[in-house]
Parts: C-alpha cells; sequence; structure tokens
C-alpha cells in the first residue's frame, strides 16, 4: 500500500490512509515512518478485536475515522482504508467502502485463491504481492493465475512484485482511475 | 409466567454459542445466483421466506413443541424431532438440526439442568428451542416471534458477511420485516400437527445446490 501511495502521490492524487490494527497503531505508525505522507493524512484504528469485524460487520469505527480524516483534509482523492489478516471471510461492507482490493501474499502459498471466499471471488481487484519470493517459498506464480482465472471470471488482477516496475505501475494506474472516477 | 424471560433473549442471541454462524440458510446460493445483490433484493427474498415457508415449517415445529413441553409428553416431543428432521429437505440441513439441537442443549442445560423433555429434543435444535422456551418461561406467541426474529437476523447476518449488505442495510432490512413476521406467527398459531405445508422454492433449490458446492463461506 505505502508503494501505491507514493505513485499515486506522485501522480498529484491525493491520499489518505487508515489503518486497522487489533491493540495498537502499528500499522499507522509504519505508513507515518516511510514518509509517504503527512502524518495527518494518516489515521490509525485499534478495532479491539479481530479487525475484520470492523470492516464487515459494525464499520461504525471505521467510518469515523474516515469522515474525521475527510473532515480535517478535505483536498483528499481518495482515503485507503487498510485491513489485514489471514482470513478469506473477511470482506469490506459495501457501506465503508466504494471499491475493494484484497491482497494476498505468495509466501502464504499458491493454495490461497483455490480456497476461494469473498476477497478472492468478489473484490474489485486481487493483488498477488511478493511474486519475487515465489521460488524461494515453493510457490507457482502459474497456479495462482490458473485459479484466479477460475475464480474471478472477468474480474481483475495483478500479480506484483515493488521490485518489478511495470507491476506497480499498473496497479496504480487502476487505482488512479477509480479515483478519478469514483 | 413472565412473557419475555431473559433466558430467551439468551437463546436467541448471536453469541449463543450454537453453530449458528456457519449457516446462510440458502443466502450464500442466492447470492451466486444473482438473486440477492443488495438490501432491497435480500429483503424481498426474505419476505418471500418469511411468508411461505417460516410459518408451516420452523414456526408451527417450536410452537407445537413448546406446546408438547407444557403437557410435560416426552414421545410427543419425539415424534416432532422425527418430523421435523425429516421434512428438511438437505442432507446438511438435516444434519445441522442435530448439531445445533447438541450445543443448544449445553447451553440450556446451566439454566435449566436434567430434564427428559430436553434429552427427547435434542435431535432438533427447532423443537429442543420450544421446549427449552416453554421450560424457561416463556410464552408461546414471545416463543414464536423469539424464534422467527432470530431465524431471519442469522440470515440478514450472512449477507453482511458475504458482502453483499452492509451491517446498517441488513438492519434497515429486518426493521421492514417486522410486519410479516407478525403475520408468519399468526400463521404458525393456526398450525396443528401434521399441517407443515409450506414451501419457499427459490429458497428450497438454493439450499439444494448449496449443498453440491465445493466451496463456501458457509455449511447450509
Amino acid at each position: 500500500m505505502i508503494e501505491l501511495v507514493r505513485r499515486l502521490a506522485a501522480d498529484g492524487i491525493a491520499c489518505g490512509v487508515v489503518t486497522n490494527d487489533v491493540y495498537t497503531t502499528v500499522d499507522a505508525d509504519i505508513v507515518t515512518r516511510s514518509g509517504v505522507l503527512p502524518t495527518e493524512r494518516i489515521v490509525g484504528v485499534a478495532t479491539g478485536g479481530c479487525p475484520h469485524a470492523a470492516i464487515r460487520d459494525d464499520v461504525s469505527v471505521n467510518d469515523a475515522a474516515v469522515t474525521g480524516l475527510v473532515a480535517r483534509e478535505p483536498g483528499l482523492d481518495v482515503v485507503f482504508i487498510e485491513s489485514g489478516g489471514d482470513n478469506l471471510t473477511a470482506t469490506f461492507s459495501r457501506e465503508l467502502v466504494h471499491r475493494w482490493i484484497c491482497v494476498i501474499d505468495v509466501g502464504a502459498g499458491d493454495k490461497i485463491p483455490s480456497k476461494g471466499g469473498p476477497g478472492i471471488t468478489e473484490s474489485d481487484l486481487v493483488v498477488v504481492n511478493k511474486s519475487d519470493i515465489a521460488d524461494q517459498v515453493g510457490a507457482s506464480v502459474a497456479i495462482f493465475r490458473r485459479d484466479l482465472d477460475a475464480a474471478r471470471g472477468e474480474l481483475p488482477y495483478a500479480v506484483t512484485s515493488t521490485r518489478d516496475d511495470a507491476s506497480m505501475a499498473s496497479v496504480a494506474g487502476l487505482v488512479g482511475a477509480w479515483a478519478t472516477v469514483g | 409466567m413472565t412473557d419475555l424471560p431473559f433466558a430467551l433473549l439468551q437463546l436467541t442471541d448471536s453469541a449463543c454459542p450454537t453453530g449458528g454462524f456457519a449457516h446462510s440458510h440458502g443466502v450464500e446460493e442466492l447470492v451466486r445466483s444473482g438473486r440477492v445483490t443488495d438490501a432491497d433484493s435480500l429483503l424481498a427474498a426474505l419476505t418471500e421466506y418469511v411468508a411461505e415457508s417460516l410459518p408451516g415449517r420452523d414456526l408451527a415445529f417450536a410452537g407445537l413443541a413448546w406446546d408438547a413441553a407444557a403437557d410435560d409428553d416426552v414421545p410427543r416431543v419425539q415424534t416432532l424431532v422425527d418430523e421435523r428432521v425429516a421434512t428438511r429437505l438437505t442432507r446438511a440441513t438435516r444434519q445441522a438440526e442435530g448439531q445445533r439441537g447438541l450445543a443448544l442443549r449445553r447451553v440450556v442445560a446451566a439454566l435449566h439442568p436434567g430434564d427428559p423433555l430436553l434429552d427427547a429434543a435434542v435431535g432438533s435444535s427447532t423443537v429442543l428451542f420450544g421446549v427449552a422456551a416453554r421450560l424457561l418461561g416463556a410464552d408461546r406467541r414471545s416463543t414464536l416471534r423469539a424464534a422467527a426474529f432470530s431465524q431471519v437476523s442469522a440470515m440478514a447476518q450472512a449477507a453482511v458477511r458475504i458482502g453483499r449488505v452492509g451491517p446498517t442495510g441488513a438492519q434497515h432490512v429486518l426493521g421492514r420485516l417486522a410486519g410479516p413476521l407478525d403475520r408468519a406467527v399468526a400463521d404458525s398459531e393456526e398450525r396443528t400437527h401434521g399441517d407443515w405445508h409450506g414451501f419457499a422454492p427459490s429458497w428450497e433449490l438454493a439450499q439444494s445446490r448449496h449443498e453440491h458446492r465445493t466451496s463456501g463461506m458457509f455449511i447450509t
């Protein structure tokens, strides 16, 4: 997400970030330390429970965070709401977000897309990140592609690495277009 | 007798560990088929379910189980369990009756230990709910209303978890179901033993199709 925000900012798209952690604001602190955004555009939410509940079942704490951020920073073009965890049932409520990107990690194994779940089948974009470590972890990018082709039909997905400029540029282009048209 | 004992609220609380989180009761398949895409289409589908399936199936069994418990009639409870399980159309829903019945029995044991009526009802969560509600002091209508709301609340929550309906939207749907739920309860109160008719084809087909899926968020 940091790399994506950096590219969007370079293209003149004003971004904000809301992160979700259970007990801390560690992820917000990481974004802050990256220097990719002014501190006032970063909000850390400590959910007090599994973050998937705060982005799906009861989104009020994230809704308040986004509302406060946008009120404080009225010029934002896009706000990213980050929530992590190895949870194939996690979904972002459409009451909270306009678009939903499901990011999976090659290191989690090439079995992940075949397991299904709404992130794999329903999200607006699946990103298979860290493709550069596939050999080291014994995963096959071809299997990721095969199973995502089967699971997603016409919906897009991208295989990326922050070390592969073209792959990151393609995702930034798509998200930048969303930010422009809504 | 208290109209709405706290114990009944406890049994219908989504935090009550009876395995309800694992069941969409057909909602997942209706999402897959494109029938449920948002709050409005969920409301339409649930309205059909509440009118056509709920009174003669879930509520009739819960109500007649309440009656059997009031009469302390263990054989009648056992008969209701057999008939309830037999009228579930899919293997998954039949198994769920028993599994959720066992889980509910464990919860009720803490509230009302050692009763042969509960032991007789353990094969069906629906029948057990009616029996337990009676033993815990709930009146018949409150029992049916609680059972009805609990059912559609679980289905709406499944739609939230699938991602097609937001949590606030789901609450709006439930609010708009108040009238249909009242009518379903009234309909079920007219049901006598054996009057199990009730059929919502799209829901029954959805459950049957779901049973043959190789992957899904929910068991049913």
